[in-house]
């Protein structure tokens, strides 16, 4: 059972990028959720308000050939950076961004004792508060008909496409929004990943193993498929964060091991290799842009 | 009654004989011409008199036998008048005659084919009424502040002097600045004309005007500026930034302030604000000439514009000259303090990331919310401390957008290199005093106000290889930069 909170963009509602609110989500048995948004610690701008908890409804498995399925429990929820990146309504304070988001189960059987069908899998999301649902893991994704234990999007990924799943036989990932998934990292055991914990930037991956320990594993040390921005933080600016990121990484490729490592982000040529040319490259939009 | 008569009939006897009652009178051989005129003294000009001219002998008597050509002419005229005498004459013929000159006319006649018969008269003329005035005299051209004299006569119709003017003569100008004598009132002495004199002082065309209420006349006078006497500076601006260049420009004038246009310099610059520095001067076109100047010290500044040969001088302003004062931060025993260099000006700020004691790191850096618009980044300095950013490219930097995610704020950065040229492996050591890089500030606005208060919240970190956090805000200690 995971009990999460999430800091959405601080755009919303607001020209400061500075965060507002937390928004949490609480998974409860009988396949449904508590969600609530609070920004009581930060009165900067927006009005402060007692924050309360609204309740989706229970989880049912997307139409397929057999129908609804009815989910007896659940295990996680994570709300995107952007409601609309996942088709949701444009988020507007407070209520609206408690309608998208996503969410896990980890039961075998639906509430009427039947198996959960390959169609429907164990990643949903809503964009109405949980009114309706949506599978975005079904077998035919890559995603085995497995219990998914926890599942978060990528904090590093701006766009909501990278999900990360926590299943009964490891860590799996979506790069597109879960139109395929993929068993993510080498030399993992086979073993039921528990909680999943990022670096803000994404660059670190932390798991719990239910009897195997914690294992850390650096998603952006993979070889960049496209030229990197040099937003190391990826807090939409070029400081002295990125700076020294990108200069205590040179020399690395995405083979490299020692830490600190290679971070496609940093990789501003794709190159496959953080280099002097990389850090011009982050020199010339230092104080600006990524 | 017979009268007696000599008659000189012979030359060399004399014989007196009575005359018989058939004898008749007659005159003698022509020997010239007698004028006589209806009037001979006081004659206004312009006004015709009647002249007989007869034909006499020696007698005196008219020969009226006499038919010739007699042409008239007199001295205030080149023109002559043909007299023709016709048998119906009689020897004596009368004509109209008239002259535009006052005074004494002499009108003679002779006879056409025979210049021996000449006959003469003298008529006096007087001039006519006064009909207008007349400036005579007067330099077409002159310099500021030349005397100029001049006569103003009274002229009749036929451009006479009027001898007995005694009308009062004001003079006037176009030029307000020009020195003009008082009202004249004419006196028989003057005989109708009287010398007056002014000084122009504004350069151009001017005009100068004579009038007695009736009658009046003008004359232009072209005036030149005079030589440089003084300096004029404008176009400087009441307040200035420190270290930006403040144009200003500098005009040549003669004492009356008409504009030099040959004015060539040269000029020595001085100013209030012993740290000023000065552009070159700009060389003099048409008398004016563009120079510039960069105040360093914050107060009330003036600019001194002196001709080193003819010793006159214009100071400028004052000019109210802003520039950034930091004060250094009140908190201590912070690990890292940024400081102001001994070396800042408030046009060139140096600051400082100090350590105050001993500890280790790969890299550092700040985000400070700051005022872009009072303060810009002229550039950052390694300077050889203990976190050596290595070279091609160098791993620091400093910024101060307006835009973007970053606007208004002051970020800065350092760290070694893993990797390419001069490439460090591991964190470095620090101790106290060490300098790990410096960013040189300039004001870019006079407006007074805030540019950063280490009061406000500050992103600040030294980090160490791995990106751990060595020292973290709470141990930077940042001052308060300001414009004055």
């Amino acid at each position: 059972m995971d009990v999460h909170h999430h800091l959405p963009d601080g755009a919303v509602g607001s020209t400061d990028r500075t965060i507002k609110s937390r928004l949490y989500g609480v998974p409860l048995s009988g396949g449904w959720f508590y969600v609530g948004v609070e920004n009581s610690f930060d009165t900067n701008s927006w009005v402060q308000q007692p924050w309360s908890w609204t309740s989706s409804q229970t989880v049912l498995g997307s139409t397929g050939t057999g129908g609804l399925q009815q989910m007896s429990s659940t295990s996680s929820i994570d709300f995107p950076h952007d409601p609309t990146h996942l088709g949701g309504a444009a988020p507007v304070f407070p209520t609206d961004l408690l309608k998208t988001y996503i969410v896990s189960s980890v039961t075998p059987v639906d509430l009427f004792n039947q198996l959960i069908r390959d169609d429907v899998g164990r990643i949903f999301k809503t964009t109405n508060s949980g009114t309706t649902w949506t599978s975005i893991a079904p077998v035919s994704s890559g995603m085995p008909n497995i219990p998914v234990s926890i599942v978060r999007f990528d904090p590093g990924d701006a766009t909501d496409q990278t999900i990360w799943a926590g299943t009964d036989i490891g860590v799996y990932v979506t790069f597109n929004g879960g139109t395929s998934w993929e068993r993510y990292g080498n030399g993992f055991p086979m073993v039921r990943v528990t909680d999943m914990s990022f670096a803000r930037n994404g660059s670190l991956l932390r798991v719990a193993t239910y009897g195997r320990g914690i294992w850390e594993i650096y998603p952006h040390q993979r070889a960049a498929t496209a030229a990197g921005s040099g937003d190391w933080d990826l807090n939409g600016a070029i400081d002295f964060i990125d700076l020294a990121a990108a200069a205590s990484r040179l020399g690395k490729t995405s083979a490299s091991t020692a830490q600190p490592g290679y971070d496609y982000n940093l990789d501003t040529d794709a190159s496959d290799s953080l280099d002097d040319a990389d850090l011009t490259a982050l020199l010339a939009k230092y104080g600006s842009t990524p | 009654m017979n009268r007696l008569i000599a008659i000189l009939c012979t030359a060399g006897t004399l014989v007196f004989a009575g005359c018989s009652s058939s004898d008749k009178t007659a005159t003698g051989t022509m020997i010239g011409f007698r004028i006589t005129s209806s009037q001979v003294e006081a004659i206004v000009v312009g006004s015709p008199v009647t002249l007989t001219v007869a034909a006499i002998d020696a007698s005196g008597s008219v020969v009226t036998a006499y038919q010739g050509t007699a042409q008239l002419a007199s001295d205030d005229t080149a023109a002559t008048v043909d007299l023709v005498f016709g048998a119906a004459d009689g020897g004596s013929k009368n004509t109209q005659f008239a002259t535009d000159v006052a005074g004494t006319i002499t009108v003679s006649v002779k006879d056409k084919t025979n210049a021996n018969l000449t006959g003469l008269i003298s008529l006096h003329t007087k001039n006519g009424a006064a009909t207008k005035l007349q400036i005579k005299g007067l330099a077409s051209s002159a310099s500021a502040g030349d005397a100029l004299p001049f006569a103003v006569t009274a002229l009749d119709a036929k451009g006479n002097a009027v001898r007995d003017y005694t009308g009062q003569v004001t003079v006037t100008s176009d030029d307000a600045a020009a020195v003009l004598p008082a009202a004249y009132t004419y006196v028989s002495a003057d005989s109708g004309s009287h010398t007056f004199g002014v000084a122009l002082a504004t350069s151009g065309t001017r005009t100068v005007t004579v009038s007695d209420g009736t009658l009046s006349d003008h004359a232009s006078v072209t005036v030149s500026h005079g030589s440089a006497a003084q300096f004029v500076i404008d176009q400087l601006a009441s307040e200035a930034i420190a270290g930006a260049s403040q144009g200003f420009r500098v005009t040549a004038r003669d004492r009356f302030g008409n504009l030099v246009t040959n004015h060539a310099g040269p000029v020595t610059l001085g100013s209030t604000d012993p740290a000023a520095s000065f552009g070159a001067p700009g060389a003099f076109s048409g008398g004016q000439a563009s120079m510039s100047v960069t105040f360093a010290t914050i107060g009330a500044q003036t600019v001194l514009v002196s001709d080193p040969s003819a010793g006159f001088s214009a100071e400028g302003g004052p000019v109210a000259v802003h520039g950034l004062v930091y004060t250094p931060p009140a908190t201590s025993g912070r690990m890292l303090q940024i400081v102001a260099d001994t070396s800042s000006t408030a046009a060139l700020l140096v600051l400082k990331v100090v350590a105050a004691g001993t500890t280790s790191g790969y890299s550092a850096g700040f985000n400070i919310p700051a005022d872009a618009t009072r303060a810009r980044v002229v550039d950052v300095a390694w300077g050889g401390g203990p976190l050596n950013p290595g070279s091609s490219p160098s791993a620091i930097a400093a910024a101060l957008p307006g835009t973007g995610p970053l606007h208004d704020t002051l970020t800065s950065g350092i760290s070694q290199k893993a990797g390419g040229s001069g490439a460090v492996a591991g964190d470095s050591a620090i101790v106290a005093n060490n300098v790990l890089y410096s960013v040189r500030l300039a004001p870019t606005s006079a407006s007074p106000g805030v540019v950063f208060d280490g009061a406000d919240r500050f992103r600040a970190a030294l980090r160490d290889h791995e990106g751990n956090e060595v020292l973290s805000q709470a141990d930077f200690a940042v001052g308060k930069l300001e414009i004055q």
